[in-house]
């Protein structure tokens, strides 16, 4: 039997080639889709999954209270980890990591600086999965200044040289300190938050950053983990955190600080940051699995709509089929069999497509995606589960319709189609233009909200600045000079340093006392004279910081427009502050300050986040990036010139350099992919709509056929005849734009709330959307209106 | 074997209801071969759907054998309908995107007849037809009188107890028709009860019992 339905539904495909084409292109182009967004989802969702204790390992996160003001932070410092050991029963390890982010490592001649060079405790190895291919994890890290390195760095470094046993120098600031690498790592997954190619022991850095950084520094660049027995409930430990906390945790200057513990499964998506590695967007990830949903389902409804439309020269069969002594279920089981069939074969049509728009997509996503489809038992299984209820779910409908009829009314000729089965294919040419104009109102939303982000007025300006990152001492102490140097060149226009790359990293933290208050906590921008004028930020009032005044190198105060607010003044100029620290209660002054000069707010932040109230003051110890402004005309000259003094300078770190336009756009990255796999999927989305709508146009006519002639020799014109199978078909998509637009605004209000500047909703974002979707499916009827408007009605009639 | 009582049939569009068939009164036993005969529009193919449950009767009682028709459910009709009776067509209805052999296997897989019976039953009837040579042919590959042979060879390879025929000879030529009809007559020689709907008293000639229909009544 079912060998007789795989031949009928064979014999069909060959019979109706271009339905067939349509139908199994359509299907396995929305299939390829759904598939590159379900295996990207697949991937995000899989991270950190390949740990054997996932479900006991926990992050630890700080909480940090004053008043109403609770802000979480994932960076914890040295000391937690073993005071946590030493005074919560229920915790069986625990794990520190720590990492500077761009140290100097050297093997004789070969020199890099590293971004990934972490320092963990030797539990690291039994909390974590991440094998050794040579040394033994047990006691790799026991010494210290003992490194293990991945393959990946080894190769770097070594060649194909053994690592084992050799020496890695290791240069933070001016210091420098010897490793010797006891281990090389097997090859770490790709969907690890955790990223790194060095892990070296903790105890090293207690001779690398000294005692108080090991036992007092509660706010350093340290991310703690912890890994619960077997069965432990994480919520018995959270309570007696807070106790914990006030008992043996330095509050700095919050007003209170405990701890809460994030399970490991949630880190990639819910860490609070700041990350120590790689972080996912899971509200993208429910956004783009609407967009998967939703071309699968449009392709699907491509699929029941031809299958039903094409009713008619399948009746005969099946009331044939009938007279010989079929039975329904048979018949409904012959049709989704035949349903099956067509979705299987799409599905090997979309594994190709999968490859083809592999390359395209990882584009869009930042190369994350590597699929091999028969390694990965998970992507396979999810291909055969999507071909299965593709089919099954495509094939129900005209399987269920289709052997309603009854085999006197096929027989005798008096089948029409039903008025219900025309009805609910018209409900599902709505649907599906419902999808796609929701669809294209909300990517052109998109990319104007990320447009607009990317081209905001910012207070500043990024363009033709070179930024370079300060990571050593030497640097530091030389800059006045390197600046003068610099200078020389014409083409250099203006230098400056600080302690902050502005949109891209954060600022500091400081308490203020004024006249009127104090505890103010505000943030600030150690910078260098000239920061103003180099980020070509306006000033409000006042003046800038001047080289001819020299109180200004230690007392000269900026503040923006939005600290004035907090201050609660009304000019600001002149006014006196104290700045300090609060640590273990105790207040640890820094600077007096007067405030010289106001300027306008400008947004140091990424643009998810308003503008804040800012200092800035000068500390040339606390210059971390120097940022240059170039002739946008003589970039390249520019660039080398800079590089050629950094030369002359003989530093130990070699010359980087980045834009800060682009280090800026890098933030956004997340948002552009997102933004970029959204267009992909509209664009497909509706292609594959109109694919369907060809299709149904087809059929539309071929039933009209006669009506056609008809009217054709009752003196219709061919413009005439166009306009009138049109007009059906524009009633359905005019429709579906009042069903989409609605749903659109939701779906664009809730990715419109991740931003703190939003485009306005405008209405003729919609109109276009519904404009474009009328228009695509006119041109899309009308070539096969043309067609039949066009036959002889002659031929056309002789026929019936 | 059959014995309808009243029955009528009408269809309703809008307020006019149109009879097919009124209070026919009919009895048919085994073994006969009958024809009805009529004008277009009498209601004859009508009278040979509701014989053959593809159709119901808007009223009267349908007895077949001892099974009341008119009471069954549709699964139970499809049931009987499929075990005894064989359909034959003016326009042959065969399945197009079958094969003549894939064409007189269906039935018996329908029937859930094992394979090997299957084979040897349909190599019986291809045989017995003289179409061994057309097996693997597809319908539109075959002249209008090969394809009505096939048509009632797919008839009878269930062996059903009742063929009902539609006009059977009318879309073919007299030597065709002619061969058709003696087939007829060999089949129920071997005792299938045969009822058909013909315009040709030369077809009627090979039928021992003519009903006439007009406008629905039978008229004798």
């Amino acid at each position: 039997m079912f060998k007789n339905y795989l031949k009928v539904a064979f014999r069909n495909l060959r019979r109706h080639k271009v339905y067939s084409l349509i139908n199994i292109l359509g299907l396995s182009i929305g299939m390829a889709c759904f598939l590159l967004i379900i295996f990207y989802i697949q991937f995000q969702r899989s991270y950190d999954n390949f740990h054997e204790n996932r479900k006991n390992i926990y992050q630890v996160v700080r909480v940090n209270m004053r008043g109403e003001d609770i802000d979480r932070r994932v960076n914890t410092g040295a000391p937690l980890a073993p005071l946590m050991l030493e005074n919560l029963s229920g915790i069986d390890k625990a794990v520190r990591f720590t990492c500077f982010r761009g140290e100097l490592i050297g093997h004789g001649e070969k020199r890099f600086i590293e971004r990934h060079f972490f320092f963990a405790d030797e539990s690291v190895f039994d909390v974590f999965n991440f094998p050794l291919n040579q040394g033994d994890s047990d006691t790799a890290l026991e010494d210290p200044f003992s490194v293990v390195i991945t393959e990946e760095t080894a190769q770097r470094y070594f060649g194909d040289d053994n690592p084992l046993d050799k020496t890695l120098t290791y240069q933070l600031h001016a210091k420098k300190f010897d490793f010797k690498i006891t281990g090389v790592l097997a090859e770490v997954p790709r969907n690890s938050h955790l990223e790194f190619d060095f892990i070296a022991s903790y105890q090293s850095l207690r001779a690398i950053a000294g005692e108080w950084f090991m036992t007092k520094h509660w706010d350093s660049p340290t991310w703690t983990y912890v890994l619960l027995p077997e069965g432990y409930e994480s919520g018995k430990l959270e309570q007696l955190l807070p106790d914990f906390s006030e008992r043996h945790v330095d509050k700095w200057s919050f007003a209170a600080v405990s701890h809460e513990l994030l399970p490991l499964e949630d880190v990639y998506f819910r860490s609070p940051g700041p990350d120590i590695g790689r972080s996912g967007n899971s509200q993208f990830l429910f956004v783009l699995t609407i967009i998967s949903a939703f071309i699968l389902l449009i392709a699907c409804i491509n699929f029941m709509n031809l299958s039903t439309a094409r009713s008619g020269s399948r009746a005969k069969e099946i009331g044939l089929r009938k007279v010989i002594g079929a039975q329904r279920p048979q018949l409904v089981r012959q049709f989704i069999g035949e349903s099956l069939v067509n979705s299987f074969l799409a599905m090997i049509l979309a594994i190709f497509l999968v490859e083809l728009f592999l390359p395209t997509f990882n584009n869009f996503i930042g190369g994350e995606l590597k699929i091999n489809l028969l390694k990965n038992s998970a992507y396979l299984l999810t291909m055969l589960l999507t071909a299965f209820v593709v089919g099954i779910l495509a094939g129900s409908y005209p399987a269920l319709f289709l052997s309603s009829f009854k085999p006197v009314s096929v027989l005798k000729g008096r089948l029409r189609s039903g008025g219900s089965a025309v009805l609910i294919r018209k409900i599902l040419v709505v649907g599906q233009f419902v999808m796609s104009i929701a669809l294209i109102a909300s990517s052109v939303f998109v990319f104007q909200q990320i447009n607009f982000i990317k081209n905001r007025e910012l207070g500043f300006n990024k363009n033709q600045v070179i930024t370079i990152p300060i990571r050593d001492r030497s640097v530091r102490e030389r800059y006045e000079l390197l600046k003068n140097k610099w200078l020389q060149d014409p083409n250099i226009l203006a230098v400056t340093a600080s302690s902050m790359e502005p949109g891209v990293t954060s600022q500091n933290g400081i308490e203020v006392k004024t006249r009127d208050a104090d505890d103010i906590d505000m943030g600030i921008i150690y910078v260098d004279h000239d920061y103003v004028r180099t980020l070509e930020i306006e000033l409000a009032r006042g003046r800038d910081f001047s080289k001819d005044i020299s109180t200004d190198a230690t007392q000269a105060i900026l503040v923006n427009e939005a600290a004035l607010e907090v201050f609660g003044w009304e000019d600001g100029l002149g006014q006196q502050m104290e700045l300090y620290f609060k640590r273990e209660g105790k207040i640890i002054p820094q600077y007096q300050g007067t405030v010289v000069g106001i300027i306008r707010n400008f947004n140091f932040r990424d643009l998810t986040t308003p503008m804040q109230p800012i200092l800035l003051k000068i500390d040339r110890s606390m210059f971390y990036y120097t940022m240059i402004r170039v002739n946008s005309s003589r970039l390249n000259e520019s660039i080398n010139s800079l590089k050629r003094t950094w030369r002359e300078f003989q530093f130990d770190y070699p010359f980087e350099f980045t834009f800060l336009e682009d280090d800026m756009n890098n933030v956004y990255r997340n948002t552009d992919n997102f933004a970029a796999v959204t267009r992909y999927g509209t664009f497909w989305a509706i292609l594959i709509s109109c694919l369907g709508l060809f299709g149904l146009a087809s059929f539309s006519v071929e039933k009209r056929t006669k009506e056609i002639g008809i009217r054709k020799v009752l003196g219709a014109s061919v413009p005439g005849l166009i306009r009138l199978i049109n007009i059906d078909f524009l009633r359905l998509v005019a429709l579906a734009n009042i069903a989409a637009w609605p749903l659109a605004y939701y779906a664009v209000i809730r990715f419109l709330q991740y931003f703190a500047y939003r485009i306005s909703i405008q209405i003729w974002v919609f109109l276009l959307a519904g404009g474009v979707a009328i228009l695509v499916s006119l041109f899309t009827v009308s070539f096969q209106a043309l067609k039949a408007a066009r036959a002889n009605p002659v031929d056309t009639l002789r026929y019936e | 074997m059959i014995k309808l009582v009243d029955i009528t049939k009408y269809y309703s569009s809008g307020y006019v209801k149109t009879f097919a068939l009124r209070d026919i009164n009919l009895e048919v036993k085994e073994g006969e071969f009958m024809t009805v005969m009529g004008p277009s529009g009498a209601g004859k193919s009508t009278l040979l759907y509701i014989l053959g449950m593809l159709d119901t009767p808007s009223s009267g009682e349908y007895h077949f054998f001892d099974q009341k028709v008119h009471r069954l459910s549709e699964k139970q009709l499809s049931e009987l309908h499929k075990n005894h009776i064989g359909f034959v067509f003016q326009s042959y209805h065969l399945i197009d995107d079958l094969t003549v052999y894939e064409n007189l296997e269906t039935p018996l897989l329908y029937k859930k007849v094992k394979g090997a019976e299957r084979k040897s039953k349909v190599a019986e009837m291809l045989d017995r037809f003289q179409v061994v040579a057309k097996k693997d042919l597809f319908p539109n590959q075959l002249s209008g009188g090969q394809q009505q042979k096939v048509a009632v060879a797919r008839a009878v390879i269930t062996n059903p107890k009742l063929i009902l025929a539609d006009e059977p000879t009318g879309n073919l030529n007299t030597k065709e028709g002619q061969e058709i009809m003696e087939l007829f007559k060999e089949l129920n020689e071997e005792g299938t009860t045969i009822i058909q709907v013909t315009h040709s008293e030369k077809n009627a000639s090979y039928g021992r019992r003519i009903v006439n229909l007009l406008d629905g009544w039978i008229v004798d």
